[in-house]
């Protein structure tokens, strides 16, 4: 290989020896390299910094997946052995879209409530145009909770659904922050824990 | 085979190996099936759909590959079926086109220390170009094993990473300059 092609392949390879992954003698071949190349000296330095802030990133802005409630998802399916795939689609796309109807009209008896835009309220990213003044809630409804039941509850305190279901049931409520109900943080989380209605919640920060 | 893996309890059908990899892997995969689907919803099918395929699949492992390799190989299968069955899907452009690199790095460098840039400037790039700098600086994968979970040369992995950090001194070093 001549040195031009040699430098562009150590090129290539750096972003893998900063990640640590590269084999010992192509992480020896890159080490040889940026001991006299300045340039490829400089672009390692840039990949680091840029590794460290794609993974700070990730780290703040990834979403959690509810790991208890997407495990006893999978775990359903996993006891169902007998039941053909297709049919544990269906069956699946027939709960999200029960589910999917109870949320609408919740949602639009409250917008009635409220003269909140639906548009608003349909728009892709919904929770972040609450976080600055809300308080937002992740909760997953009791599979005996009724439309009623969950309407009611919501209705007798500052609470909205601002979206959901997700592919796992879960809802994103939202309440705002200087509501006389919940002052702060403690006073809403008491509410929820004694809901029969919601199964679980979490704050969201 | 790792001496830890779970698989081969996976593959003699016991629920709780199921669920310690279930616990170890889920988040991983649905936040590589995210970077994919751009959809919560979605992506959290995928990533059941994935870990059945798991369940399903174990005695298949041989080893050959890392586990978390294989992993994300059946995830990034099921991610490219889920976009095809959307109405919407469109098979990706040619994204191998490459830029010139006439930003000194210097500027990149300083531009990359402001992480909004940085986030404004991944997102500028090309889906394929950003799944490869997501495996490689938060994943921590190796190139080979990138290749094997997009089954894309290994050739062409670097060839896209390589545009990949073409793009973003630029990005980075305009948004620098314009601030």
């Amino acid at each position: 290989m001549n040195p031009i092609d040699e430098r562009e392949n150590i090129e290539q390879l750096l972003p893998w020896y900063v990640n640590g992954t590269l084999s010992s003698e192509e992480q020896s071949l890159v080490s040889e390299w940026l001991a006299k190349d300045e340039e490829l000296k400089q672009q390692e330095a840039w990949l680091r910094q840029l590794q460290q802030e794609a993974k700070a990133l990730e780290a703040t802005k990834q979403e959690q997946v509810p790991l208890d409630f997407a495990w006893q998802s999978f775990k359903r399916q996993l006891d169902s052995p007998a039941q053909e795939k297709q049919t544990t689609k269906v069956n699946w796309w027939a709960s999200a879209g029960i589910a999917a109807c109870l949320t609408l009209v919740v949602q639009l008896g409250w917008w009635q409530w409220q003269q909140t835009d639906p548009i608003e309220l349909l728009s892709g990213d919904v929770t972040a145009a609450y976080q600055e003044n809300h308080w937002l809630v992740q909760v997953q409804f009791s599979s005996e909770a009724s439309m009623v039941d969950v309407s009611v509850a919501l209705n007798s305190v500052d609470l909205q659904i601002i979206s959901g279901p997700s592919a796992l049931g879960l809802y994103h409520l939202a309440t705002p922050k200087n509501s006389s109900q919940f002052p702060d943080t403690h006073s809403l989380e008491a509410w929820l824990q004694q809901q029969t209605t919601i199964e679980f919640f979490a704050l969201l920060p | 085979m790792n001496s830890d893996s779970l698989l081969p309890d996976i593959a003699q059908g016991n629920e709780r190996a199921m669920e310690l990899f279930y616990r170890q892997h889920a988040q991983a995969v649905y936040g590589f099936v995210l970077k994919k689907l751009k959809d919560s919803v979605l992506a959290t099918e995928v990533m059941n759909e994935t870990m059945m395929e798991v369940w399903k699949k174990a005695h298949s492992f041989e080893g050959r590959s890392k586990e978390r390799t294989w992993l994300f190989s059946m995830a990034n299968f099921k991610a490219i079926d889920a976009l095809r069955r959307q109405k919407d899907f469109a098979p990706e452009e040619d994204i191998d086109q490459g830029v010139e690199d006439h930003c000194p790095l210097s500027d990149a460098i300083a531009g990359s220390q402001n992480r909004a840039f940085v986030e404004q400037c991944l997102n500028r790039l090309k889906a394929a170009q950003r799944h490869i700098v997501y495996l490689t600086f938060y994943e921590g994968l190796a190139y080979s094993d990138i290749a094997e979970i997009l089954s894309i040369p290994s050739g062409t992995v670097k060839t896209r990473m390589m545009h990949a950090k073409q793009k973003l001194k630029q990005c980075l070093a305009s948004l620098f300059s314009d601030s």
